[in-house]
This record gives C-alpha cells, sequence and structure tokens, in this order.
C-alpha cells in the first residue's frame, strides 16, 4: 500500500491561477543576494529563489508544452539543473534570465526525445532579413472584433489555440517577449542566436498569430 | 546596429536610457509609426491578459520538498571518479578464447539444468522463500499541515499499511453517486492526471 486519502482541502491540477502580479515583480538585486546564498550552499536561499521563480518557469513551460505533469516535472529539472550550475553561474546575465536558458535547454531536449520536431512550419531564415520590414502592422487588430466583450473571452481560447500552431522556435520568442517581457538581447541569450534572428521570427510569429486569429475571426 | 534594428526595437519598446535618447533625438516618428507602435503595446496587453506570465503549480510545497531532496541525493551521492579499465586491449588469444569460454559455459549450464529439473520436478518446496519485505521505512509526504502518517509492515502477513491521522472527515451530506458518470478513455485520462501525488520511496 503506498497510497494515502486525497486531501479534500486541496485545489485540483490546473485550477491554479495566475500569481498576483506584485508577488510576479521580482527585485534582481533579491536574487543576487539569494544567488550569492546558496552559491554559499545555503539550501534555504535556493528554496527562496525556487519560491521566486517557479511560477514564471512553469507557466513559461507548460505554454510551451500543453501537459500540465511534464511541465510540473520539467520546472524539476530545470532547477535542479539550476543548482548543479550555480557554482558557475557569474551574474553576467540576470538569474531569471539564466533560468529562462535552462528552461529552453531542458524543453528542447525534452521536446527532441519526444520527437516533436516541427513538421510542416517553414524555416524563417531562409528569408532574407532585410525583406522585413520593421515597421509592417504585425499585431492583430483586437478592435475588429464583432462584439468587444465577447471578442476578450474568445481571444483567450483562440490565441492558446494559434499559439500551440507555431513552431517551437515562434511559439517561445512570442512567449519571451510578448508575455514574459524580456528584452530582446534577453531573448538572444536564452536561444542562443542573434538579435536579428530573434525579431525575425518574432515578426513571422506575429504575423502568423494574426493570420490565425483573422481567419478565426473572419469565419462565417 | 542598423537603423532598422533599432527601429523595431523602438516600436517593441525595447530601447531605454541612452540608446532611446539618441534613436530619439535622431528620429523623428510619424503619426503612422506611433500608432503602430501603439497597436503593439495594445497587442501586448492583450496576450498578457490572456496568457499570465506566472502561474502558480499545483502543489508547490511539494514542488519545493521533492527538489531539495533531490538536492540532498546528489550532495549525499559524488559522481563517481573516472577509473580507465585496468584491462588491455583485446589480442588474438583473448578474442579466440571468448567464444569458446562462453560455448563451454552455455553447456555446462544447460547439463546443470536437466539434473536440477529432474530431481525437484513435482515436489513441493518444503520451505518456500519469504515474500520481499522492504526493509527501510519510507519517506510519507503528506501534502496536508495537521496530518501525521505511520507506517507499519508485517513479513508474517506480508503486508504495508499506512495509517493516517488528523484527516478530515468525509462529509454525510457528500454523494458520491454524483461524481459517478460514464467512465470513458477521457474521464479516466482526468483522473489519473487529476490524482494526488504521494512520495513513497525506500
Amino acid at each position: 500500500m503506498n497510497k494515502s486519502s486525497t486531501p479534500t482541502s486541496k485545489p485540483p491540477i490546473g485550477s491554479a491561477g495566475p500569481v498576483a502580479l506584485e508577488a510576479s515583480r521580482l527585485d534582481p538585486d533579491d536574487d543576487a543576494r539569494l544567488v550569492a546564498l546558496a552559491q554559499g550552499g545555503d539550501m534555504r536561499s535556493y528554496d527562496a529563489l525556487v519560491t521566486r521563480h517557479r511560477g514564471r518557469i512553469y507557466a513559461m513551460i507548460h505554454n510551451m508544452i500543453h501537459h500540465e505533469a511534464d511541465a510540473w516535472d520539467l520546472a524539476q529539472e530545470v532547477f535542479i539543473k539550476a543548482w548543479l550550475g550555480l557554482p558557475q553561474y557569474g551574474a553576467k546575465a540576470r538569474f531569471s534570465t539564466w533560468l529562462y536558458r535552462i528552461t529552453h535547454n531542458v524543453v528542447y531536449d525534452w521536446s527532441r526525445k519526444r520527437k516533436l520536431d516541427s513538421a510542416g512550419e517553414f524555416n524563417d531564415e531562409m528569408f532574407d532579413q532585410h525583406r522585413i520590414d520593421p515597421a509592417a502592422l504585425t499585431a492583430p487588430g483586437v478592435a475588429e472584433a464583432p462584439d468587444e466583450a465577447m471578442a476578450r473571452a474568445e481571444l483567450r481560447v483562440k490565441l492558446a489555440v494559434a499559439l500551440a500552431k507555431l513552431s517551437p522556435e515562434h511559439r517561445e520568442v512570442v512567449l519571451l517577449k510578448d508575455v514574459q517581457g524580456l528584452a530582446y538581447k534577453e531573448i538572444a541569450e536564452v536561444m542562443a542566436s542573434s538579435i536579428g534572428t530573434v525579431m525575425s521570427r518574432l515578426f513571422y510569429a506575429r504575423q502568423k498569430l494574426q493570420s490565425m486569429l483573422q481567419d478565426e475571426y473572419h469565419a462565417p | 546596429m542598423p537603423h532598422e534594428t533599432y527601429l523595431a526595437r523602438w516600436l517593441d519598446d525595447d530601447l531605454d536610457g541612452t540608446e532611446l535618447n539618441a534613436f530619439e533625438a535622431s528620429f523623428h516618428p510619424g503619426s503612422p509609426l506611433l500608432a503602430q507602435r501603439q497597436a503593439r503595446r495594445e497587442w501586448r496587453s492583450t496576450l498578457a491578459a490572456a496568457i499570465p506570465a506566472a502561474v502558480e503549480l499545483p502543489y508547490p510545497e511539494f514542488f519545493n520538498h521533492r527538489l531539495a531532496k533531490t538536492i540532498r541525493e546528489f550532495q549525499d551521492s559524488p559522481p563517481p571518479a573516472h577509473q580507465p579499465s585496468p584491462l588491455p586491449a583485446p589480442g588474438f588469444w583473448r578474442v579466440w578464447w571468448m567464444p569458446v569460454t562462453a560455448l563451454a559455459g552455455m553447456g555446462l549450464a544447460f547439463w546443470a539444468g536437466t539434473q536440477t529439473a529432474s530431481v525437484t520436478r513435482g515436489l513441493p518446496l518444503a520451505n518456500p522463500p519469504p515474500p520481499a519485505v522492504a526493509l527501510h521505512r519510507p519517506t510519507v509526504y503528506i501534502p496536508e499541515h495537521g496530518v501525521d502518517a505511520e507506517w507499519f509492515t508485517s513479513a508474517d502477513a506480508d503486508a504495508a499499511v499506512i495509517v493516517l491521522e488528523g484527516v478530515e472527515p468525509i462529509p454525510d451530506s457528500l454523494d458520491f453517486s454524483e461524481s459517478v458518470g460514464e467512465i470513458t478513455t477521457d474521464n479516466l485520462t482526468a483522473a489519473s492526471e487529476n490524482s494526488e501525488p504521494l512520495e513513497v520511496t525506500q
């Protein structure tokens, strides 16, 4: 026998809501202090770091792979690798950016093992970056929705579906820029690519999202 | 950095400090570009409202607990040092002897098997081996505060029991029949995904 009764007060998996915005604003100075203590072997400081960042890392992974249990396990793997790599962390990047970099590697390793490739997605790097108009309209016209209130609720579902249809690279760059709010330079560090590649991917990812969302809205 | 790159970053509010001042000093965006930047801001706020940047993961205390346990296990067992193989590279005689030795071993094992089977076939074992019993006490993780767990095992009964103290009783008003529906694959999948994690290690 190795199971106990399920506590009735616990929420079911998936019911956990968004973390409060105030709690999600993390002070890099606090991170630096906690990292220094954790590098000295202070497990309580690392526990505090985990508590501060687990919500963002889990959300990022979950939005990438859309599987709660696997996202939970991969988040564990991220923080284990971060602990093992703490002696090598030199604060050249923000701790959160470093965590996103580890997350990127963990998710892509997992994807390779699952043999989830992006068949059917075109490779945006085959295009000349000079052909990209940086001022091109890539944001979907939210105001085009026939009914404002209904469109907002629908948009959440549509966005999740549309994001899931993107290639992993396009999905990741949209999540890092438009959801997590990272700077171009930080995204380039996380994805181990140039700023130009980040811009290119972001451009095409937004364009695809716009196309998919407009198709939904204009469907009879 | 090319001007277009700065423009793209400006449209995404990616410039700040010196870069922003230098760019805006040399560039006066017209109303179409300002409208573009506003559209991107609205897009980001729409995305941020629809897809939260941070979500508390399920069972956060258990997450930290399990992480700390794994890290302790890493610390308790240092990685084994690489040891060079003491065996020299296989030569001609070793390559020749290996298949011969393997064949002889297989023949000996086959002969021993036939001899043993002829003695014990059809006879019940007088003293069957005892069932495997856990020798170490497991770690039982209880996610709810105020609940204690006692773990008992009996080699004679070949059983292990976990007794929970402090679990709130199930109210009489709970109607189990309401939760019983048609059993489908989706229901089973959902039930397995919603199961409470319990860690028992030995």
